[in-house]
């Protein structure tokens, strides 16, 4: 059985017709990303654009996409971006919901978060969001991005900061960027060197102490249980329980936790090697 | 032997000549920064500015991104340095305090971002 959500930000399937005495119910989030090329004046293969599409910042030169590159760069993107977020993350279900009977025995399942990236032309089709991205002179080797605007060297890994003892922590811009249109906030936000209230876009807001520099919404690509909050939000509105302010709450586990007999969950036990059923 | 003696004689004198020629120097070039310092606001300026990019190869840590895309003062030894990286410009306000002997303290360093997109 599906069930499914819409939001502005993002569409949500929860499928209990996969759950067996073995597998988990998917709960999948499906993002829509509209893409749009920035390319130069129109008949020039090359010319110019601002950082963060701003006239007063310094300017890069981008060249114009072919068909063929424009192709690639989606592909890799969704690709890479998709594999990065899906199947990280498993929720405890700590309610009596979506139970379901299998060979004569009750179980209760928990919820394995899948992600769905699906992008295409902006101007073909419907999406959660629209992005511009323009494409770089060779000789360039950065240009100012933000949320809704990229660029082609958006995918690669490079250091975008350094930890407590001069080593390099390595970031992929695009999957950071992902988990921004998700609804996750950067790293730091809510500790007192980076109010919620203030502008959460200042550097301290991406992390101050090394684990926090590490996560994925600061300059790392580490995951966090934090990052499974998009899901919790849809299983919580999906099945009406709980809370997403209460970790307790479909709490966030990134291994795979089986589903449980209601004798096992009445017990809290948690299955991670796989049983014999 | 005499010869000798009368040479390494003149040999001393000479280098003690040159070292008070080079004291002479050194103490005048001294004095100079100091009054160009005190005097010259582009001299001072390139002093502050100097002290500003040392404390930022020490203080800031984000190294990728487009780098130091501006330094303006904004008021009397009030500098901000802006710092492209993603999402942001970073802006490092340094408030500063010089003596003529160009001795620079910081008398205030602020961090804050500014998104120009969302103008």
């Amino acid at each position: 059985m599906k069930k499914s959500i819409k939001t502005s930000v993002w569409d949500a399937v929860l499928d209990t017709g996969v759950c067996d005495a073995y597998n988990n119910a998917d709960l999948t989030i499906t993002l829509k990303m509209g893409f749009k090329q920035v390319n130069p004046s129109p008949g020039s293969a090359t010319g110019t654009y601002n950082d963060y599409g701003d006239p007063s910042s310094p300017a890069r030169k981008i060249v114009r996409w072919t068909p063929a590159e424009w192709t690639r760069w989606k592909s890799h993107f969704l690709t890479s971006a998709q594999k990065y977020w899906s199947g990280k993350f498993w929720l405890i279900n700590n309610f009596s919901a979506l139970e379901y009977e299998n060979k004569g025995v009750k179980y209760r399942p928990n919820i394995w978060c899948r992600f769905n990236l699906v992008g295409g032309d902006a101007s073909a089709g419907a999406y959660h969001h629209t992005i511009e991205v323009v494409r770089l002179h060779k000789t360039e080797t950065w240009f100012g991005s933000h949320s809704k605007l990229y660029d082609s060297l958006d995918t690669n890994l490079v250091q975008k900061g350094t930890d407590s003892k001069g080593k390099a922590i390595m970031q992929r811009a695009h999957v950071h960027e992902v988990g921004y249109l998700l609804g996750l906030g950067h790293v730091d936000i809510g500790k007192t060197h980076c109010p919620a209230a203030g502008n959460t876009n200042i550097s301290a807001c991406y992390g101050v102490q090394d684990a926090d520099k590490y996560s994925v919404m600061g300059q790392g690509m580490q995951l966090r249980e934090k990052h499974a909050n998009p899901w919790r939000e849809a299983i919580t509105k999906l099945t009406g329980k709980g809370n997403v302010t209460n970790v307790t709450d479909w709490l966030t586990k990134n291994n795979r936790h089986y589903s449980r007999t209601l004798i096992e969950a009445a017990a809290k036990k948690q299955i991670i090697v796989r049983p014999k059923r | 032997m005499l010869k000798q003696k009368c040479f390494l004689v003149i040999c001393l004198l000479g280098i003690a000549f040159l070292n008070v020629s080079n004291a002479d120097n050194s103490g005048k070039q001294a004095m100079a920064t100091q009054q160009i310092c005190q005097q010259t606001p582009l001299k001072k300026s390139q002093e502050l500015i100097r002290f500003i990019l040392n404390n930022i190869t020490e203080t800031y840590t984000q190294v990728e991104g487009g780098g130091i895309t501006g330094i303006k003062l904004v008021a009397t030894d009030t500098f901000v340095v802006s710092v492209s990286q993603e999402e942001r410009i970073d802006k490092i306000s340094y408030e500063l305090s010089v003596d003529g002997k160009c001795n620079i303290k910081i008398i205030k360093r602020e961090v804050t971002a500014v998104t120009p997109w969302q103008k």
